[in-house]
């Protein structure tokens, strides 16, 4: 295996990972406020949608299995169009990157550090997600896979104390068709976490079907836990979702009985904390790796410095904070999602159609 | 330095992490304690005065001392909101008010006479507490409830946190937290639960405490008794009496003349009591509806399968093996078997409950036989008087919902869930609201025995 790719396995903990992006801690309540209880449709509807690319990746990959995306998009459409897409992308991403950083930067004050510092937040949050960009691709998926079943462990066992907390199946179906997909639509944001595949699919090393299996066991399996933990809260906080930002906290302290056990919602913290830095992670690879190809001649370093520059511009000056990224995010950035996240897959899987296996110049 | 530079370059990481410690490590040796700069809240007291809002918080306090007990100290403030509240009491102790370990949040009577979702605004914006903290009520301010509380900690080791865990978890089956008060407020039916501890003086099954003095307007020293310095027209009568007097005075009817009487003239003779019965209040629409017995809320358990440790009292029982004898049987696990349907498109509710009892005590006639004795003693007499016993709770408990409109039993989303079709047709037929619903539910309750 080359120094720069990654094993199907690593693929698959990578996937598994990025899935749970976004989607564990404010989308239960905010996807409430649309469809009720319905949201956990949503959430199916979305996740299906996920797997669906997740289809396309591998047969694009299977179709040109050593090109880039970018290679792919710059050999079917031109130059112009591959920059002015990678352009959108890494945009898209940074927004993304955005989000992440300040739902958990909300949850991580509310939970744990009340007098932290903004400064000392951003700054340690900078130098890790620098310092694991700076390593590579590699040594970051190595370090998830690390961790991988840890966190597993901890979102398994939170949802297993959920169960005693339990209350009543929500009334499904009640939301109107029209919210349902407004509701849908509105936070496209929160998914398509399978497109950072797309962007790193030449280093991604898929030899045969069992490969492509493994990648599409792990991330089942994370659906699966997705979706339990949607029927969860909504079952445990019903008519009350809307008001509880922290799902993945909120259903393990919900409880009278478990504030005698302490902190427990340490458990999420930790959760938290490990996806939010993975996450961001990679996803400030992935921007600095569009970085790199809209401007070729110039190396990582500079990505990641014009990334820092611009997110602390944007940070430091509260040109965006949760409720405007939020705001955002549900007005601008669901078009973004649909063209980028959906319809360019889309457009690729046409251009699998026919023809060889075509290999890199 | 050339070395320093290359190892830094091998493992940026460490960069990071010292970065990190040259940032953290500073500020945590140089900052105070946290109990210095916050004062840790077990306990809001909610009340509301001429001024506006009262806020009533139980601050642990932590001061070195030889008897290592945790120190208390109940703090006052009065604004026009409940954050300006806060507020002021921040400014009063020099502290930061930290809600992170508060566990009960203490409403008054008087505070429910409007809608409190205005008033627990503030506490629900509070990441931490409207899923853990629960809300209770009581028949006096809520001040004077937790100067009560504060008393009794410090002479009987007894808390409050204990107190309200057993109720939440034996009798209420039911948190009554923040959370679940509003759950009942969106719901359909905008109906909830609330727990209810009152402070009583007076021959009553309560606990009490022998220093009232520190108990504003309760204690001995302002000279009062209960019905003085508690809320107008929340006194409450004997509670050894039962609980269905205390439904009463509840409903409005004051106290009789020679029990306010007795009370004050006793003075400080008779102890200030808090009182635990296991009665609580109706929340219509985020006011106090109605109040709810011992034994009407012990009605509605009967439909719950989470119930166990209800104690049956069966009197004058006479079969072939006893003679006016009083039995006491202990439910040791409850099984309810329920179904759902439209019978002739009436809403219909079987619940087929399976009680699993032991004798406990039995208090009969030196003839009764030693069969009698056994703890799995159960005859078709006491069989029928058991049965009937729990269908009239049950019925009294349904009768009593109905009559307030008050679905807590959550029939209408029961109904809607399974039967979506039938329940939205009924609605329409009959033309009412969710709220109604439980009116025209027509229940079926079989009693099973088990001898265990």
């Amino acid at each position: 295996m080359n120094a720069k790719t990654i094993s199907s396995r690593q693929t698959a903990v990578l996937a598994s990972v990025m899935l749970f992006a976004n989607k564990i801690l404010v989308l239960p309540s905010l996807l409430y406020e649309y469809a009720k209880a319905d949201s956990i449709f949503i959430m199916l509807l979305l996740l299906l949608a996920e797997l669906g690319l997740l289809f396309i990746f591998f047969r694009l990959k299977r179709r040109f299995p050593d090109l880039s995306f970018y290679q792919i998009i710059k050999q079917k459409m031109g130059v112009f169009m591959a920059k002015s897409l990678y352009i959108l992308i890494a945009i898209y991403i940074f927004y993304k990157i955005l989000l992440v950083y300040n739902v958990s930067y909300v949850y991580f004050r509310v939970q744990v550090y009340l007098d932290a510092s903004f400064y000392i937040f951003v700054l340690v949050f900078l130098l890790v997600c620098n310092s694991s960009v700076m390593r590579g691709l590699r040594p970051l998926v190595r370090g998830m896979e690390f961790f991988y079943y840890f966190l597993i462990t901890c979102f398994v066992f939170c949802l297993l104390l959920s169960v005693a907390n339990f209350n009543k199946f929500p009334l499904f179906f009640d939301a109107p068709a029209g919210e349902f997909f407004l509701g849908g639509f509105k936070h496209l944001f929160c998914f398509g976490d399978v497109l950072i595949l797309f962007l790193l699919m030449d280093r991604i090393k898929i030899e045969n079907k069992k490969d492509e299996k493994q990648i599409l066991t792990y991330t089942l399996i994370v659906m699966a836990l997705i979706l339990i933990l949607y029927i969860m809260f909504y079952s445990i906080f019903n008519h009350t979702s809307f008001v509880h930002k922290n799902a993945i906290s909120d259903i393990i302290t919900f409880s009278y009985r478990f504030t005698y056990i302490g902190r427990l919602d340490m458990l999420a913290i930790v959760l938290v904390m490990f996806l939010s830095l993975f996450q961001i992670s990679v996803a400030l690879y992935v921007f600095c790796d569009c970085f790199n190809k809209i401007f070729p001649s110039l190396g990582k370093i500079y990505g990641v410095i014009t990334f820092d520059l611009i997110f602390l511009a944007f940070v430091l000056l509260s040109i965006f904070d949760f409720l405007q990224v939020t705001a955002l995010g549900v007005l601008v950035v669901p078009y973004f999602a649909l063209v980028l996240q959906y319809i360019l897959p889309i457009v690729c899987l046409f251009f699998t159609i026919g023809g060889k296996h075509e290999k890199s110049d | 330095m050339k070395k320093v530079i290359d190892a830094v370059k091998r493992a940026p990481m460490l960069l990071a992490l010292v970065l990190i410690a040259f940032c953290f490590f500073p500020t945590a040796i140089i900052a105070p304690s946290e109990s210095a700069v916050n004062a840790i809240v077990t306990a809001v007291g909610l009340d509301k005065n001429d001024d506006g809002y009262e806020v009533t918080l139980m601050t642990f306090l932590s001061h070195p001392n030889q008897s290592y007990s945790e120190q208390y100290e109940v703090i006052s403030c009065s604004a026009p909101s409940v954050s300006e509240a806060f507020t002021n009491a921040s400014l009063q102790i020099g502290k930061n008010i930290s809600l992170f370990h508060t566990h009960t949040a203490i409403v008054s009577e008087r505070l429910l006479a409007e809608d409190i979702t205005s008033s627990l605004d503030y506490l629900s914006r509070v990441a931490s507490l409207p899923q853990s903290c629960v809300l209770i009520s009581t028949n006096v301010t809520s001040k004077q409830f937790l100067e009560f509380v504060q008393e009794l900690d410090k002479e009987s080791d007894i808390n409050l946190e204990d107190l309200l865990f057993y109720t939440s978890n034996y009798i209420l089956w039911k948190y009554t937290t923040i959370n679940s008060f509003y759950e009942g407020y969106f719901s359909p039916v905008k109906a909830s639960l609330l727990g209810y501890l009152t402070i009583e003086q007076g021959d009553i099954n309560g606990i009490p405490i022998t220093n009232t003095e520190n108990v504003v307007g309760l204690g001995s020293s302002s000279g009062g008794g209960q019905s003085n310095g508690g809320e107008s027209g929340s006194s409450r009568g004997n509670a050894s009496n039962g609980s269905a007097n205390q439904s009463n005075q509840k409903e409005g009817a004051p106290q009789s003349d020679s029990e306010q009487s007795s009370g004050q003239n006793s003075g400080g003779a008779k102890q200030l009591q808090i009182v635990n019965d296991g009665s609580c209040l109706l929340i219509k629409e985020g006011k106090m509806q109605a109040h709810l017995t011992k034994e009407q809320l012990r009605g509605l358990n009967w439909l719950n399968s989470s119930t166990t440790g209800a104690v049956i009292t069966l009197e004058d029982v006479s079969d072939e093996n006893l003679d006016a004898a009083k039995l006491i049987y202990k439910v040791q696990r409850q099984q309810i078997l329920d179904r759902i349907e439209y019978v002739g498109g009436v809403p219909v509710y079987t619940a087929n409950i399976k009680l699993f009892i032991t004798l406990l005590e039995s208090n009969g006639s030196k003839e009764d036989t030693v069969e009698s004795k056994e703890p799995v003693y159960i005859s078709d007499t006491v069989r029928k008087l058991i049965e009937r016993q729990v269908k009239t709770e049950i019925n009294s408990s349904l009768e009593f919902l109905a009559q307030n409109n008050a679905d807590t039993l959550d029939m209408y989303e029961r109904f809607y869930q399974a039967k979506r079709a039938e329940t939205k047709d009924f609605m329409q037929t009959q033309n009412i609201s969710p709220e109604e619903f439980l009116k025209n539910v027509v229940f079926k309750v079989i009693v099973s025995l088990f001898p265990v």
